[in-house]
């Protein structure tokens, strides 16, 4: 098993992360994630390693004599050790958590505010203006720019995912709930409702089109619809 | 078996083996046996359900089945895993092994015992006959509104009225196991020597009876938003999340209903396979305990994409990493009855040091949830249906399975077939992480759950595919098993009273037990009363 993780490595490198973050609160979770990811693997090999070790150490092998094992009922020394390591293990991720968690949810001040409007199964998107971005299910926004989404849903709940621009949010029928993302790179971004909503859940995408901000002003005068 | 003597105060079981008597009975062992026989059918109903799943998956653009028949297929299978598989499968061997393990005649309510049985399969049928009437339930095992409220047809319904029926038979069950632990224990028998496998059926109990009225509460004012006006979950003057709040504070709990009585049949079989005490039996008693209390505190860390306040984001957080040291403390308990042991792999121990490592996976992907910023990016995703198969999934096909393999011979006196039962689990063990550890990896790159077809992305095809093909090999080692569960009622090794020189009073008794389980009980001076001879007899003959 051992052997086969780290044979594994390479490949997983890849597939072990988050899809790379391009966003300030996706990028300060993907900290996290790492953070966390180092720490878990360290004790899966670790902990792991000794199941492994004590299972196949301590088998009894046919055609050979043992005495009976040491009758051991336990060790209070251990376990206190083994309960406070892990509490230790446990603050230092929540500190190191908390201290990412200002970019996470903190929205930067003077950001766009997008209005959204969830149903089953599209995304309708509203710019402050009152246009809406040409095509089905996509938003445009420029680039470096925060952008602050107000959601809400037409009918039953429904959830804000473009894993790459930063974190899940549901959309609520009786309330609007926000989530927000700063895009640091041009291109296309996309993303999926993330709460199960009916049969058409599986179609119902989003891209997220971050053009530069003079392509974007270009946008809204000549493609928005209103 | 037929003509035991039936001590007077008992009910007077018809015996034989007609088919009369299996439907009239009363006795505990009986009632377990039939617990075990439904909840394995529905497993394979289920995990039927799960190969169409895969099947569906393995493709982006599936076209198994419909959008709409996906739907149902995975709410279906969610339901009759939780509710029909891996709860009342607990109850199943804490219905033939509680009694026998604590030196009690029967439970203390037979009949009533009957009855949560006869429940379980008449909710079970009223759920699977929505199918006939129209569609089966399709909003998830979770039934969220107000997709659950406008759901058309009455599969919603069928499944409410299923869950109250076996929510019922739960209770009235677990009511039957809190008495019975409580009060009939043999003498000599005290709280710190029962076997930690009815110290985790009484806590199960605990919990069952805790949390499983809110989800009923919850449920009828599901049914009446659906059918007589009412707005308690709707968005006009009603909550949606309000039902999320009520589900989950059932809902964690469940996964430890689930959970505790798997880590108690780990904790019977690895001293008995290794040859030594179990390592730490009272810090195994008290995570236990502590298990039980936290996870009552920790619903919200399922619902954290809905968009707590922060500081309610960090309470749900430290209380479910809080859950991590209990549960590191069992698996380090755990290791170190391995350490210095003298390890016999019979199936059952394989069984057992694998569930460990799948569970050690299972738990610390949970780190990665209880994390709340983390969470809202995986979950929802495959990464939450990976962590939750290597909790809830190892729980039932390596817990329980080892479970199986340890006790079959005593609830049918002979042997499983050996290599079978070996070529088994390595046929699971490979079969289980093909499927779910690629999941892992969808989630973290963005596949959300619950969709059935998605879109073309890098990787996801072949990892889909891989998952797939590993489903089928579970089903592999399922059907082993069964083959061999079948063939060795007529073709196993005749067990004899106890095969594994075992530690707890089940083993004292003849296997199959009769009817009233002893004809006398060994004295009580430990949590392993048959070592306890066993070491007398050797210090007697020098």
């Amino acid at each position: 098993m051992l052997v086969a993780l780290t044979l594994a490595q390479p490949a997983l490198a890849g597939t072990a992360t988050l899809n790379q973050p391009e966003s300030p609160n996706a990028q300060s979770i993907d900290s996290t994630y790492r953070a966390v990811l180092g720490v878990t693997v360290t004790i899966f090999v670790l902990v792991g390693g000794w199941l492994v070790y004590s299972a196949i150490r301590f088998r009894e092998r046919p055609g050979r004599e043992y005495p009976d094992p040491p009758q051991v009922r336990g060790s209070t020394r251990l376990e206190i050790g083994w309960t406070i390591v892990p509490i230790l293990i446990l603050v230092g991720l929540s500190a190191f958590t908390f201290y990412k968690l200002p970019k996470v949810e903190d929205v930067p001040k003077n950001a766009m505010q997008i209005g959204v409007t969830a149903q089953q199964y599209s995304w309708t998107f509203t710019y402050p203006n009152g246009k809406h971005p040409a095509g089905p299910n996509t938003l445009v926004v420029p680039v470096d720019t925060p952008i602050h989404l107000n959601m809400h849903s037409k009918d039953v709940v429904h959830d804000f995912w473009v894993e790459q621009l930063g974190q899940k949010q549901d959309v609520f029928p009786n309330r609007i709930t926000h989530t927000w993302f700063q895009a640091d790179k041009i291109g296309n971004y996309d993303g999926q409702c993330a709460e199960f909503c009916g049969s058409g859940h599986a179609t119902m995408t989003i891209v997220v089109r971050v053009l530069s901000k003079e392509d974007y002003l270009k946008y809204m005068s000549t493609k928005a619809t209103t | 078996m037929a003509t035991a003597a039936t001590p007077a105060q008992t009910f007077p079981a018809p015996s034989g083996s007609t088919l009369r008597s299996w439907i009239t009975t009363v006795d505990h062992k009986r009632i377990g046996l039939l617990y075990l026989l439904v909840t394995m059918f529905f497993f394979l109903t289920g995990g039927l359900m799960a190969l169409v799943i895969r099947l569906q998956l393995e493709t982006a653009s599936g076209t198994v089945v419909s959008a709409e028949t996906y739907d149902q297929i995975f709410t279906m299978h969610g339901t009759t895993m939780v509710f029909l598989f891996v709860v009342p499968v607990m109850a199943a061997f804490g219905n033939y092994m509680v009694p026998l393990q604590i030196g009690a005649r029967d439970m203390a309510f037979p009949k009533l015992n009957a009855a949560s049985f006869w429940l379980l399969l008449f909710g079970g049928t009223v759920m699977y006959s929505s199918f006939a009437f129209g569609g089966a339930p399709d909003a998830g095992w979770t039934g969220y509104p107000p997709l659950s409220v406008i759901s058309p047809g009455h599969g919603i319904d069928f499944w409410i009225v299923g869950l109250h029926i076996l929510s019922l038979s739960s209770i009235l069950g677990a009511i039957n196991f809190i008495c019975t632990i409580h009060n009939m224990r043999a003498p000599g028998m005290r709280l710190t020597r029962m076997p930690l496998f009815t110290w985790c059926i009484d806590f199960y109990s605990i919990m069952i009876v805790a949390a499983l009225p809110v989800l009923s509460g919850a449920l009828t004012m599901l049914l009446l938003d659906r059918n007589y006006g009412t707005h308690f979950f709707t968005a006009n003057g009603g909550n949606p999340v309000l039902y999320q709040h009520f589900f989950w504070f059932f809902g964690h709990p469940e996964v430890y209903v689930v959970a505790l009585p798997g880590f108690g049949m780990i904790s019977e079989i690895l001293p008995v396979f290794s040859r030594k005490p179990i390592f730490g039996y009272k810090a195994l008693v008290y995570s236990i305990a502590a298990i039980a209390f936290l996870g009552f505190l920790v619903w919200g860390h399922h619902m954290f994409a809905v968009g707590f306040s922060t500081p309610v984001d960090i309470w749900f957080m430290i209380a479910s990493l809080a859950i991590a040291v209990p549960t590191g403390v069992k698996i380090f308990n755990w290791i170190g009855t391995l350490w210095m042991g003298r390890i016999r792999y019979e199936p059952p121990m394989l069984f057992a040091v694998g569930f460990i490592l799948l569970f050690m996976i299972g738990g610390l992907s949970g780190v990665f949830l209880a994390i709340f910023s983390i969470d809202l990016q995986v979950t929802d995703s495959y990464f939450v249906v990976a962590h939750f198969h290597y909790v809830m999934g190892s729980i039932p096909v390596f817990a329980v399975m080892g479970g199986l393999h340890y006790w079959y011979p005593k609830m049918t006196g002979r042997m499983l077939n050996r290599s079978l039962g070996i070529w088994s689990f390595w046929v699971l063990f490979v079969g289980f992480n093909m499927t779910f550890f690629p999941m892992h990896a969808m989630g973290l790159s963005g596949m959300p759950r619950r969709i059935s077809s998605y879109p073309q992305h890098p990787g996801w095809e072949r990892m889909n595919e891989i998952a797939t093909l590993g489903s089928f090999v579970i089903s592999l080692g399922v059907l082993l098993i069964v083959y061999n569960c079948l063939t060795s009622l007529r073709n196993g090794r005749v067990a004899g009273d106890d095969p594994w020189q075992a530690n707890t009073l089940e083993w004292y008794t003849s296997s199959p037990p009769p009817a009233h389980n002893f004809d006398s009980l060994p004295p009580i001076r430990s949590e392993r009363p048959l070592a306890d001879l066993r070491a007398e007899a050797a210090e007697a003959a020098g």
